[in-house]
C-alpha cells in the first residue's frame, strides 16, 4: 500500500479533480488561475514555476495546476502519480500568426503524451477584450480542432482580465470529467 | 427509514436512462470522438460473435470452438486488462459493452431453465470488466427489471457447484444484488407464493430463498463471497425486509462467528471471511435506528474474534474485524463532519465569478462545536482502542484499515475528545525509543516496531488530510515525520522501512495540501531536504518516486504563496528530480543528487546522508554507489569533504563491521583521488592524462588528513584480513590503495635509488605492496581482479616513466633496475607463474599480510598453488610501462612457459588464460618503441607460438570445454596485436633490421579463427567471429597467402540484410560462411571447423550448418571445368574431405566422430552417388572414402563411433552401379563382420543395417538377391543378436554365404 496506490484511492473518493492549465507563454494562465480562484488579478508578472489552487465546483474538488509557459513543463505533469483529468489549453487570441502556429504545434504535442491519454481539453480563446482578439472559430480553425479524435474538447472565448465566459469553460470542462469519470455518483 | 427511502430513490434513479456523456453542442461544434479505447469495435465483435456462438443449438465445429476458447480466455481478457491501469479510458463504452454481453444472458436466462452450459464465456467477460473496472460501476449497467428476478436466482441455483464456474457465480450474485434493490414490492413477484399455498407451506418464500442462497455463498472460498455480502445487504436493507429479516439474519452471523471461533478449525476460515464480509457492507448501508440495538451483540463479537486462533493467524481476518469495529464505532456516533476542524480555506470557483453565494471564509479553525453534547456513548472509548492497536498489526491491510478508521471516527467526535485520539496516535512514534546515543540529538530508533511506525504515519496522514490534525501539533509530530523519512533498521543482512518512509511521504504531502503555507513554513526547510535526500539516495523506486512527487506538491502549494523562496530552488529541482530521472538507481545517485548538490541549500544534506548513512548500508550497491558519489560530490565540495567528511571515514576503515570498513574504504579511495586531481588542476580528468605537481597537499592536511590515511594500512588488524568477510575487506583496501597510488599520494621516498646511493622507501610501501601480494593469492577471482589492478596502480606509482621531480626518463628506469623491491616483485611473478612441482619455499621482502594458510600451504601442492598462480599471471600483464621495460622479457618468458606447459599447467584452464591475456597485456603495455628495444625475436616468436598453442586448446574438465576461455583470450589477441605489430615492423624497417611479424603468422592466425568461427559452441563461434571480422578489416596489416582472398570473406560476412552479423544466429551464420569453402585457402580450416558443427549435438546449431552445408555440397559442379579451373568441383571437394581423416591427431581425435557422421551425411545428400554414376575414373575416391572410415573404427572400442561408421556401411552398401561393386561389397562384408562383433548394440544396428542397405539399393542389385532373400531375412529378423557372440557364428556365416562375401581369414579362424 503505497503512496501511488493511496493517492489513487483518495482522488475517486473525495471526488477529486486534477486540471493543469497549459499555454504559450504570456497567454493569460495565472491571471485565468488568479481569476477564478478570486484573487487581484491587476498584478501579474511571468510564472517561473507553478502553482497548484484548490477550488470547489458543483460538488466536486478541482486542483487546479498552473504550470509556466516558459520552460520545459513536461516535467510537472509527467512527475505525478495522478492521472490528469482536464487540460484547459489557454491561447492568446490577438498573438501574433508564427506564434500561433507554435501554439498548434505544442497542442498538438502534447496530445501524443500517454499520461494526458483521455484528459478532456478545454480551448480558452483568451484576451477577447483586445481589438484584435481572433474570433474562437477564427481559433478553431488555425489549430486545427477539428482534427482532435482522441480527447474530448471545447472551445470557448473568455477574457480573463473581465472573467467574462470563464464560468462557462470551467462548467463544460467539470461536467464532462464528471461524466466520464464520476457517472455514476 | 429514512435511508432505506432514499435507497429505494436511488434505485429509481438508476432506472432513469444513464447520463448521456456526449457534450451539449453549442455554437461551435465540440469535439467529441472516441477516447483511447482502440480496441473497441473488436471487442465489440468479438463478444456478438462468442453470444451467437455459445447460444446456437447443436455442436461446435472445431473452427468454431478455437474462436470460441481463443476469445474468452486469452484475446478478450488480455485487452481488457491492458486497462487495469487506466480503468478510466473504458469508461464512455462501459455501457455498449455491458449491454453486449448482458442480454444475451438475460435472454437466455428467461428462455431456458436450468443450466445453460456455455454461457459462462460471457459471464468471464463480465467478470474482466469488473476486475478492470471494479464492480459498482460495472454492475450499474446490467439488467434490473423486476422480472428477472427469479429466472437469474433459478440460474444461480443452477449452476454446477464445480470452481470453473466461479465467475458465473458471482456476477449471478452481482446481478441479484441489483435486481433486489427494485422498488417494488418483492411479494408481488414472488410466484413461489402460490405454490407455497397449494403445497402447504413446504416452499420457502423468494426473498428466504435469496438470504439462504446467500448464506450458502458466504461461506465461498472464492470471490462469491463478496457477491453474497452484497446481495445480502442489499436484500436486508429493503424497507419490505428490513424489519422482518435483518435481525434474524445478524443472530445468524454472530452465532455462526461465534461457533468457528470456538471449534477453530482451519476450513471454516471462509465462513468466517464471508460473514465479516457481510458485517461490514451491513452495517455500513443498514439503518442506524435498525443497527443500533444490535451493537451490544456485535462490539463483544468483534473483541472475543480479535482474540481468537483465526484472527491471529491470518491477516484479512484481522483487518475484517478492524473495519467492523470502524463501522460499529461509526454507527454510534451521529454522521457529522466535525465543526471544529481545520480548514485550509475553501474557495467555491461559482463564487468567486459571481455567482452564487460569498467566499467560503478563510483558512482557520471552523466553529465552537456548540451543538457537540451529544453523549458520546462509553463503547467508543473501547473502538478507539481497539483501532489504535490495528495501527500496530503486523500486516500493511490492517494497519490501513485502522488508520482510516481513526480518521474517519475522530471526525465525528467533538474536539477534546478527538485530540486525545491525535496525542495517542503521536505518541505511537515514541513507543520503544530508547534515549539519543551518545553525541546524537535525535532519540535511538534500535528497538521501534516499523509496523507501528508506519501505521502511525498512515494514521497522521488520514487526520491531517481530514483537518484534523490541528495545526498546534505540528510542531510535535514534524520532527517524528522527518525520522521516518529516513527510517531504515537493520535486521541482520538486509534491512527493513521502506513502507515506514513511504508513508512518510505520504503525510508530507498531505500536510502540504492541508495547511496554508504560513503554518508549514518554520518546517519547510526540514522537511524539503529530507524529501530531496529520499527522492534521489532512497534505495528503493517506490519512495524515490513517492518523494518526488511529495516535493512537487509541496512546491506547487507553499512556493505559489507570494514568496517563491518557500521551497527553496523548488521550481528547478522539480525539474530535475522528476519522476523520470530517479527512476534508476544508478543515475538518481550519480546525476540527479549530484547536481542538485550543487544547491547550497541541500548540499551539505546529500553529501552528510551519503557519507554517513549509504558508505554503511547493508546493500554491497549502495555502498560502492556512495563511493562513486563521493567522488562527484568532492568536486563540487572540496572543503566540506575534506573537513567534515573525511575525519568522520578515516577512523571507520578499520571498524570491527565489515559493512562499515568495506563503505569507508572504498569512499576514502575516491575521494582522496578526486582530492588529488583537483590540487592537480584538471578536475575529472583520466588520472594519465595529466601533470602532477609535485606537492598537492598542505602543511596542515599531511598532518590531519594525509597521515591517518597513509598509516590506515600499516597499522590493519591482521584478524580483519584473514577471518570471515576478509575478501570484501581485501577488495576494499586493494582498491583504496589503487586509487591513492593513482592519486600521486605523499610519500617521501617512493622511488628506490640507485645500488650506490641510499637504498630506502617509505615503510609503508611495504604494507602496500605485501597486502596486494597476499591478495593475488586469493582464491576468488573477483577478488583477484581488484589485486591486480591495485598492482597495476602500484607499479606505476612506485616505478613510473615520468615524474614531476624527475622527468628524466632513464634515470628512471635505472632506478628502477637497480630496485631490490622491483626485482622482488618480479621473482615472485614469474616463480608464482611458473609449474614447479615442489616449489621451495620462497623468502620475501614482504609477507606481513600472507594469510595464515597460504603460509602453512608452501608445500608445492598443485590445487593450492593455481590460485597464486592464476592471480600473478592476471596481474603480470598491468604492470607499469617501466617495469615492463626493466623485466618485461623475464615476465614474458614465465607466462610463455604457463601457456605452454603440457604437464601441470595442463589442468589449470585460468591460469593458462589469464596469461594469454598477460602476454597480450605486456605486449601493449610496451608499446612500439618498447616492443623494439626490449623484445629478442626469438621471444617474440615464442609467444606468436604460444598463442597458437592457446588457439588449439580443447582441455576438458568437470565444467565442460574449459579450453575455451584460452582459445577465447587468443582470439581476443589478434585484433590488438596485429597492428600493433604492423606498426613496430614499420619502425624496424626504418631502423634496418628484419621485421618481426611475417605474413605467415598473420595468415595461420586468420586461418585459426576461420575455423573456430563455425565452430559449436555460440559463445565461442562469436568471440572468433567478431575477430575474425576485425582481422580481415586491418587494411594495413598483410595476411599474406590469404590477401587476396581476404576482400571475398569481408564480403560474406557483411552483406546481411539486418546489418552487422549475428555470430550467435546459427540461422545466419553458416550460409554465409559455407560459400567461404569455394575459396581454396580457407577450405581445409573451414571444414574441419564446419564438421564439429554438422556432427554437433544441439538442434539449431545441426539444422541450419547441416542444411547450409547440403545446400552447398548440392550445388556443386561435379568435375572442374576446363573454362575456369579454380572453380571448386565436387569431386575436389570429396577429396579434400577425405584428406581430413589424415589431419594430424591432435586435429583429428577431437572430430573423428563427427567426421565419420558429416561422410553419412555427403552420402545421405546423394554427392558420394553423384561421383559413381558419373564415371569409373573417381570411385578410388569414393573407395578411399571407405578405407579411411574402416580404418578409423579398427578395433574401436567407442560405440558411437562405430554406430556412426555402421551409418556409412549402409549407405554405401546401398550404392547402385557396376562402378560402385567393389564398394557394395566391402560394405557388405564389413556389416557382415560386425555379426558378431563384441558389443550386442553394434551386432543389432549391423542386421538391422544389412536389412535396410538390401531392401533400399537398386533393382538391378536387389535382384541379384532375388532368390536367397528368404533366407536373408530370416536369418537376420529372427535370429536373437543380444546372445553371446560366439553362438552366432553359424549366422554370420549364412549371410555371408548367402550374400557371396568372403570374410576375412582371420575372423573366420577365430
Amino acid at each position: 500500500m503505497g503512496l501511488l496506490s493511496i493517492l489513487r484511492k483518495l482522488k475517486a473518493r473525495e471526488k477529486e479533480m486534477r486540471i493543469l492549465i497549459l499555454g504559450l507563454d504570456n497567454a493569460g494562465k495565472t491571471t485565468i488561475l488568479k481569476c477564478i480562484n478570486g484573487e487581484d488579478t491587476s498584478e501579474i508578472s511571468p510564472t517561473l514555476g507553478f502553482n497548484i489552487k484548490t477550488l470547489e465546483h458543483n460538488g466536486f474538488k478541482l486542483n487546479i495546476w498552473d504550470v509556466g509557459g516558459q520552460k520545459s513543463i513536461r516535467s510537472y505533469w509527467r512527475n505525478y502519480f495522478e492521472q490528469t483529468d482536464g487540460l484547459v489549453w489557454v491561447v492568446d487570441s490577438a498573438d501574433r500568426p508564427d506564434r500561433m502556429e507554435d501554439c498548434r504545434r505544442e497542442l498538438a504535442a502534447l496530445l501524443q503524451e500517454e499520461r494526458l491519454a483521455g484528459a478532456t481539453l478545454l480551448i480558452f480563446a483568451n484576451k477577447q477584450d483586445l481589438p484584435s482578439a481572433r474570433t474562437k472559430e477564427q481559433i478553431a480553425e488555425i489549430l486545427k480542432l477539428a482534427d482532435i479524435q482522441t480527447h474530448h474538447w471545447h472551445i470557448e472565448s473568455c477574457s480573463a482580465v473581465t472573467g467574462d465566459r470563464l464560468l462557462k469553460g470551467m462548467d463544460w470542462i467539470v461536467g464532462d470529467i464528471a461524466d466520464r469519470v464520476f457517472m455514476l455518483d | 427509514m429514512l435511508s432505506n427511502a432514499s435507497n429505494v430513490k436511488s434505485t429509481a434513479k438508476q432506472m432513469a436512462p444513464p447520463p448521456v456523456t456526449e457534450v451539449v453542442v453549442d455554437e461551435l461544434g465540440d469535439g467529441c470522438a472516441a477516447s483511447f479505447f482502440e480496441e473497441k469495435s473488436e471487442v465489440l465483435g468479438l463478444i456478438n460473435r462468442i453470444a451467437t456462438l455459445t447460444l446456437q443449438p447443436g455442436e461446435l465445429t472445431p473452427e468454431e470452438k478455437r474462436i470460441l476458447s481463443e476469445g474468452r480466455w486469452s484475446r478478450l481478457p488480455l485487452i481488457f486488462e491492458r486497462y487495469q491501469e487506466q480503468p478510466g479510458l473504458l469508461d464512455p463504452h462501459l455501457e455498449e459493452l455491458v449491454h453486449a454481453a448482458a442480454e444475451p444472458l438475460r435472454t437466455a436466462m428467461d428462455n431456458v431453465t436450468g443450466h445453460i452450459d456455455g454461457l459462462d464465456a460471457l459471464f468471464n467477460l463480465l467478470y474482466v470488466l469488473c476486475k478492470v473496472r471494479g464492480y459498482k460501476t460495472v454492475v450499474r449497467f446490467l439488467t434490473h427489471e423486476a422480472k428477472d428476478l427469479e429466472p437469474t436466482l433459478a440460474q444461480l441455483r443452477s449452476t454446477p457447484a464445480t470452481p470453473q464456474y466461479w465467475p458465473t457465480r458471482y456476477i449471478l450474485l452481482l446481478w441479484l444484488s441489483l435486481i433486489v434493490m427494485t422498488p417494488f414490492d418483492l411479494a408481488t413477484i414472488d410466484s413461489s407464493l402460490d405454490i407455497r399455498v397449494q403445497s402447504s407451506g413446504q416452499q420457502l418464500g423468494l426473498v428466504d430463498t435469496l438470504v439462504m442462497q446467500g448464506k450458502q455463498f458466504l461461506s465461498s472460498t472464492g470471490k462469491e463471497y463478496e457477491g453474497a455480502a452484497i446481495l445480502l445487504t442489499r436484500l436486508l436493507t429493503r424497507r419490505d425486509t428490513v424489519e422482518t429479516h435483518l435481525t434474524p439474519f445478524l443472530n445468524w452471523c454472530i452465532e455462526e462467528a461465534l461457533r468457528v471461533h470456538s471449534e477453530a478449525l482451519p476450513m471454516n476460515v471462509f465462513l468466517l471471511r464471508g460473514i465479516l464480509y457481510a458485517l461490514c457492507t451491513l452495517y455500513k448501508l443498514g439503518p442506524r435506528h435498525l443497527l443500533l440495538p444490535t451493537l451490544s451483540k456485535i462490539i463483544p463479537l468483534s473483541n472475543t474474534l480479535a482474540e481468537g486462533s483465526i484472527a491471529t493467524t491470518n491477516s484479512l481476518i484481522r483487518k475484517l474485524i478492524v473495519k467492523l469495529t470502524q463501522r460499529i464505532g461509526l454507527c454510534f456516533l451521529k454522521p457529522k463532519l466535525a465543526k471544529w476542524r481545520y480548514q485550509r480555506g475553501s474557495r467555491s470557483l461559482a463564487a468567486n465569478l459571481g455567482r452564487g453565494p460569498a467566499i467560503v471564509a478563510q483558512g482557520g479553525i471552523g466553529g465552537d462545536d456548540m451543538d457537540d453534547d451529544d453523549e458520546i456513548p462509553e463503547e467508543t472509548e473501547e473502538i478507539i482502542q481497539m483501532m489504535l492497536n490495528g495501527l500496530r498489526d503486523k500486516d500493511t491491510i490492517v494497519r490501513w484499515s485502522a488508520a482510516k478508521g481513526v480518521g474517519r471516527i475522530s471526525a465525528r467526535l467533538p474536539q477534546e475528545f478527538a485530540t486525545e485520539i491525535v496525542a495517542s496516535v503521536i505518541a505511537l512514534f515514541d513507543e520503544d525509543t530508547l534515549p539519543p546515543v551518545a553525541g546524537s540529538t535525535t532519540p535511538n530508533l534500535a528497538a521501534v516496531s516499523d509496523s507501528t511506525w508506519h501505521g502511525a504515519c498512515l494514521a497522521v496522514a488520514e487526520l491531517a488530510r481530514r483537518g484534523l490534525l490541528m495545526p498546534e501539533w505540528l510542531e510535535k509530530v514534524v520532527p517524528w515525520i522527518s525520522l521516518a523519512l529516513l527510517f531504515d533498521m537493520k535486521r541482520g543482512s538486509h534491512s527493513i522501512g521502506a513502507h515506514v518512509r513511504d508513508a512518510g511521504n505520504y503525510v508530507c504531502w498531505s500536510f502540504f495540501r492541508a495547511y496554508d503555507p504560513a503554518l508549514l513554513l518554520p518546517h519547510i526547510s526540514t522537511l524539503s531536504k529530507r524529501l530531496i535526500v529520499s527522492a534521489t539516495l532512497d534505495r528503493e523506486v517506490n519512495v524515490r518516486r513517492a518523494a518526488s512527487a511529495a516535493f512537487q506538491e509541496g512546491v506547487g502549494r507553499l512556493g505559489g504563496s507570494g514568496e517563491f523562496g518557500a521551497v527553496p530552488n523548488g521550481i528547478d529541482i522539480v525539474t530535475i528530480a522528476d519522476y523520470f530521472s530517479v527512476g534508476n538507481r544508478v543515475s538518481s545517485v550519480l546525476e540527479v543528487a549530484v547536481s542538485l548538490a550543487n544547491y547550497g541549500d541541500y548540499r551539505t544534506d546529500i553529501i552528510t546522508h551519503i557519507a554517513q548513512v549509504m558508505t554503511s548500508h547493508w546493500d554491497k550497491a549502495i555502498r560502492i554507489l556512495a563511493s562513486q558519489a563521493l567522488y562527484k560530490l568532492t568536486f563540487i565540495d572540496l572543503d566540506f569533504v575534506l573537513n567534515s567528511v573525511l575525519p568522520d571515514l578515516i577512523p571507520r576503515a578499520n571498524s570491527f563491521d565489515l559493512v562499515v570498513r568495506h563503505g569507508a574504504c572504498l569512499a576514502l579511495g575516491e575521494i582522496c583521488l578526486a582530492w588529488s586531481q583537483i590540487r592537480n588542476g584538471s578536475p575529472r580528468q583520466d588520472i594519465s592524462d595529466k601533470e602532477l605537481t609535485p606537492i598537492w597537499w598542505t602543511k596542515d592536511e599531511e598532518e590531519k588528513i594525509v597521515k591517518p590515511i597513509t598509516n590506515i594500512i600499516p597499522t590493519y588488524p591482521q584478524t580483519l584480513l584473514d577471518t570471515f568477510g576478509s575478501d570484501l575487506t581485501r577488495i576494499s583496501l586493494c582498491h583504496l590503495i589503487a586509487c591513492l597510488s593513482d592519486a600521486n599520494w605523499p610519500s617521501q621516498y617512493r622511488v628506490e635509488y640507485g645500488i650506490n646511493q641510499t637504498v630506502t622507501y617509505d615503510p609503508f610501501l611495504v604494507s602496500w605492496w605485501s597486502l596486494v601480494h597476499s591478495t593475488l593469492e586469493n582464491r576468488d577471482e573477483s577478488v583477484q581482479i581488484v589485486a591486480a589492478k591495485a598492482m597495476a596502480s602500484l607499479s606505476n606509482y612506485c616505478w613510473p616513466l615520468t615524474l614531476p621531480t624527475q622527468t628524466n626518463t632513464q634515470t628512471l628506469i635505472d632506478t628502477a633496475r637497480n630496485s631490490a623491491l622491483l626485482k622482488d616483485m618480479v621473482d615472485t611473478i614469474c616463480a608464482k607463474t611458473k609449474f614447479v612441482k615442489n616449489p621451495a619455499p620462497t623468502t620475501r621482502i614482504y609477507d606481513r599480510f600472507a594469510s595464515t594458510t597460504a603460509k602453512a600451504q608452501q608445500g608445492g601442492n598443485q590445487m593450492v598453488d593455481r590460485f597464486p598462480r592464476r592471480g600473478y599471471a592476471l596481474a603480470a600483464g598491468m604492470v607499469s610501462k617501466c617495469v615492463k621495460v626493466v623485466h618485461g622479457t623475464r615476465i614474458l618468458e614465465s607466462l610463455i612457459a604457463l601457456v605452454t606447459a603440457v604437464e601441470g599447467g595442463g589442468e589449470d584452464a585460468e591460469g593458462r588464460r589469464n596469461a594469454v591475456s598477460a602476454i597480450v597485456g605486456v605486449y601493449v603495455g610496451l608499446g612500439v618503441d618498447g616492443i623494439c628495444e626490449v623484445i629478442p625475436r626469438t621471444l617474440f616468436t615464442e609467444s606468436m607460438d604460444a598463442l597458437f598453442i592457446g588457439m588449439e586448446d580443447y582441455s576438458i574438465d568437470s565444467r565442460g570445454d574449459v579450453g575455451s576461455w584460452i582459445r577465447e583470450a587468443c582470439f581476443k589477441a589478434w585484433p590488438v596485436l596485429l597492428p600493433l605489430f604492423t606498426s613496430v615492423n614499420m619502425a624496424m624497417v626504418a631502423q634496418g633490421k628484419d621485421p618481426y611479424l611475417v605474413p605467415e603468422i598473420s595468415a595461420r592466425a586468420v586461418k585459426v579463427l576461420l575455423r573456430q568461427s563455425v565452430e559449436k559452441i555460440d559463445r565461442v563461434r562469436e568471440s572468433a567471429g567478431v575477430a575474425l571480422s576485425q582481422v580481415l578489416n586491418l587494411k594495413d596489416v598483410n595476411l599474406g597467402i590469404l590477401d587476396s582472398s581476404r576482400n571475398l570473406a569481408r564480403i560474406a560476412l557483411q552483406e546481411s540484410e539486418s546489418g552487422e552479423l549475428n555470430w550467435l544466429n546459427t540461422a545466419d551464420v553458416y550460409p554465409r560462411m559455407v560459400k567461404l569453402l569455394a575459396v581454396d585457402e580457407f577450405r581445409d580450416d573451414l571444414m574441419v571447423g564446419l564438421v564439429v558443427s554438422v556432427g554437433g549435438i544441439s538442434e539449431s546449431l545441426v539444422r541450419y550448418s547441416t542444411s547450409s552445408f547440403v545446400e552447398f555440397v548440392n550445388a556443386l559442379p561435379l568435375k572442374s571445368q576446363l573454362s575456369d579451373t579454380s572453380l571448386l568441383s565436387l569431386q575436389t571437394m570429396l577429396k579434400d574431405f577425405t584428406a581430413l581423416f589424415s589431419k594430424p591427431s591432435y586435429i583429428k581425435d577431437r572430430i573423428s566422430v563427427s567426421l565419420i557422421e558429416v561422410t553419412d551425411v555427403l552420402i545421405g545428400c546423394g554427392a558420394v552417388a553423384r561421383v559413381v554414376a558419373d564415371s569409373d575414373e573417381w570411385i578410388s575416391t569414393v573407395g578411399n572414402l571407405f578405407d579411411v572410415v574402416k580404418k578409423e573404427v579398427f578395433k574401436c572400442k567407442d560405440v558411437k563411433k562405430v554406430l556412426a561408421a555402421i551409418k556409412v556401411f549402409i549407405g554405401l552398401a546401398a550404392l547402385s552401379g557396376v562402378a560402385a561393386k567393389s564398394i557394395r561389397q566391402k560394405a557388405l562384408t564389413q556389416l557382415v563382420v560386425y555379426l558378431t562383433h563384441t558389443y550386442p548394440r553394434v551386432r543389432r544396428a549391423s542386421s538391422e543395417g544389412l536389412y535396410i542397405a538390401l531392401t533400399t539399393c537398386g533393382e538391378e542389385e536387389q535382384a541379384e538377391f532375388e532368390e536367397k532373400m528368404e533366407l536373408i531375412e530370416d536369418v537376420l529378423l529372427t535370429t536373437d543378436w543380444d546372445q553371446p557372440a560366439t553362438d552366432l557364428k553359424e549366422y554370420r556365416a549364412k549371410m555371408a554365404e548367402y550374400l557371396n562375401v568372403k570374410l576375412p581369414a582371420v575372423l573366420t579362424k577365430a
